[in-house]
């Protein structure tokens, strides 16, 4: 079933894009992953999921439900994290904790408890004292605190240290378990790559491409970097098989697929002082494939 | 009733500041009414010498001050300003402040439609203007008690603070309208006291000059002026009309302008 549908979903801000039709089909139980650099419109469709905004045209549902018509129900079920988070001022913590939680018309005294000590939040601090990492927290329990069954995540990971950052993906990982859909957006790879069973690939407003994130993995490419002993080396045989060849003084670096044996073998006829043989990060995947 | 609780609770604070402000200006000023009603012969002859526009721009022309109601109206006319600034600027920064302060997203987050979020904060508005004017109203009844002899009737004054609220009423409504499209926290202030001083001073230039005088159908400060009110003992049908159906518009206009408008954040 999915969780997530959009047709066509395009937006317009006057003449400025936002997106044009996305389609889009997140499965539930999923970890969806959403990338793309800033002002892509990774927010804009999200925006338009949670029925901030409407859309020029194309439609969205959530559980099967239309995102604008349906949009009050559906809440019911998401968990939504913003990317900056701000909140009342006046409260603190345990106070907007309570507050939220009443709009869901749930118990959720102890899963508030759990969650702050988790995430070792002094919840009697005022929001307006909090730092940014703080407040962050606080966007992440205020969104998990109701047990949703789909929670969007709107680059949830910035202004945590790594090591809450480390708890909050073990989190999330749990919470997929237990079966909660997550639609994620990132503009950094590493963490898409360590969470998602698939991406989407957002440029310009355009959605690019769906991949699983194996599928990426699975394409065989190895990056190659060469220290050469003699500047002078021919190196020919090498750029004929590469792929995105930079040459710098004595140093090569390039994309290779194939088989190993022939990379091998020609590498073989060159003399080298050092040699690096890696699989490339996502982000040179994409950076190679797509953009 | 969520989001109303909460709404009654943060804005507590502005609400008693004003209404404590604005009760202890009727009150101070019913309390000099003795010292002012011994002397009222030396002030009407003063009076007489000012020039007739200036006496109609300060809306005492028609006043003896040395009566108890006349002195209450004249002074009736400021808590009418300041009652109607203090509920433009509620409306106005009720629903924009959300935004202004970017906790939009966490509100819209939740379960609930913007009608009940448009609702939910009207409520509160009218609760406020409830309490404000059963609070005045008591207030001018007891500094009648104590400073003038209890000269006055209670028709009149319940007519008067019906004005006050619907007065009230028409600024909030018209504040809400006009929230919709404000953008930054610094805009609230100069377009609120803009919209209430302006139709202040056009109801003055209606009175003074009969040539502008059907601006007073434009002003609210013309539909509820307490001159009339304590003189006639009613308010005029055809500004009941007009000021329901402004408020009526608004009203309506805020439902549909909000529910049709982007989140700016």
């Amino acid at each position: 079933m999915n969780i997530i549908e959009t047709k066509n979903l395009t937006k317009y801000y006057g003449k400025h894009r936002g997106i044009i039709d996305i389609n889009l089909q997140v499965e539930e139980g999923e970890i969806f992953g959403f990338i793309g650099p800033n002002g892509a419109g990774k927010s804009t469709t999200i925006r338009t999921l949670m029925n901030f905004i409407s859309p020029t045209s194309g439609s969205a549902y959530i559980f099967n439900k239309d995102c604008q018509k349906q949009s009050s129900y559906i809440k019911k079920s998401i968990g939504y994290l913003p990317s900056e988070v701000n909140y009342y001022d006046d409260l603190n913590a345990q106070q907007l904790f309570q507050y939220s939680a009443k709009y869901y018309h749930k118990e959720c005294t102890a899963r508030i408890r759990e969650l702050s000590e988790y995430f070792e939040l002094d919840v009697s601090k005022r929001l307006d004292e909090m730092s940014f990492g703080n407040k962050k927290k606080v966007g992440i329990i205020q969104a998990l605190l109701h047990k949703p069954k789909l929670l969007i995540l709107d680059e949830p990971t910035g202004g945590l240290d790594p090591l809450m950052q480390n708890r909050f993906f073990d989190l999330l990982e749990n919470e997929n378990k237990a079966g909660t859909t997550i639609l994620f957006s990132s503009h950094l790879l590493s963490e898409v790559q360590r969470m998602c069973n698939r991406v989407a690939i957002i440029k310009e407003g355009h959605l690019l491409k769906v991949e699983r994130v194996e599928t990426l993995r699975e394409e065989k490419y190895k990056k190659v970097k060469i220290l050469l002993s003699n500047p002078r080396e021919n190196i020919e045989s090498l750029s004929e098989i590469g792929e995105n060849v930079v040459i710098s003084k004595n140093k090569v670096e390039f994309m290779y697929k194939g088989k190993s044996k022939e990379l091998l073998q020609r590498l073989n006829a060159i003399e080298c002082d050092n040699i690096w043989i890696e699989d490339p990060s996502l982000e040179e995947i994409f950076m190679h494939y797509y953009l | 009733m969520i989001l109303f609780i909460r709404e009654i609770k943060s804005n507590m604070k502005s609400f008693i500041i004003w209404t404590v402000c604005i009760v202890s200006l009727i009150f101070l000023s019913m309390s000099m009414f003795p010292s002012f009603s011994a002397d009222a012969g030396a002030i009407e002859d003063m009076m007489k010498n000012f020039p007739e526009e200036m006496k109609k721009a300060l809306n005492i022309s028609s006043l003896n001050l040395g009566e108890a109601l006349d002195y209450f109206t004249y002074i009736f006319q400021y808590v009418l300003l300041f009652a109607g600034i203090q509920f433009m600027l509620v409306g106005a920064s009720m629903l924009s402040k959300e935004e202004t302060e970017k906790t939009i997203e966490f509100l819209y987050a939740k379960p609930i439609t913007k009608n009940y979020i448009v609702t939910s904060k009207l409520l509160t508005a009218i609760v406020q203007i409830l309490v404000f004017n059963v609070t005045g109203a008591l207030f001018s009844v007891i500094s009648f008690n104590l400073f003038a002899d209890n000269e006055y009737k209670l028709k009149t004054l319940v007519l008067l603070w019906l004005s006050v609220a619907a007065l009230q009423l028409f600024f909030l409504s018209v504040g809400f309208l006009i929230s919709i499209f404000i953008k930054k926290t610094r805009q609230v202030m100069p377009v609120a006291l803009g919209v209430v001083l302006g139709t202040y001073f056009i109801s003055i230039i209606s009175s003074i000059s009969d040539q502008v005088s059907f601006l007073k159908y434009i002003t609210p400060f013309k539909y509820f002026d307490g001159i009339r009110i304590i003189r006639d003992g009613s308010i005029d049908t055809v500004y009941i009309i007009i000021c329901f159906f402004i408020i009526l518009a608004s009203v309506t206009a805020t439902y549909v302008c909000y529910n049709n408008k982007d989140m700016n954040v």
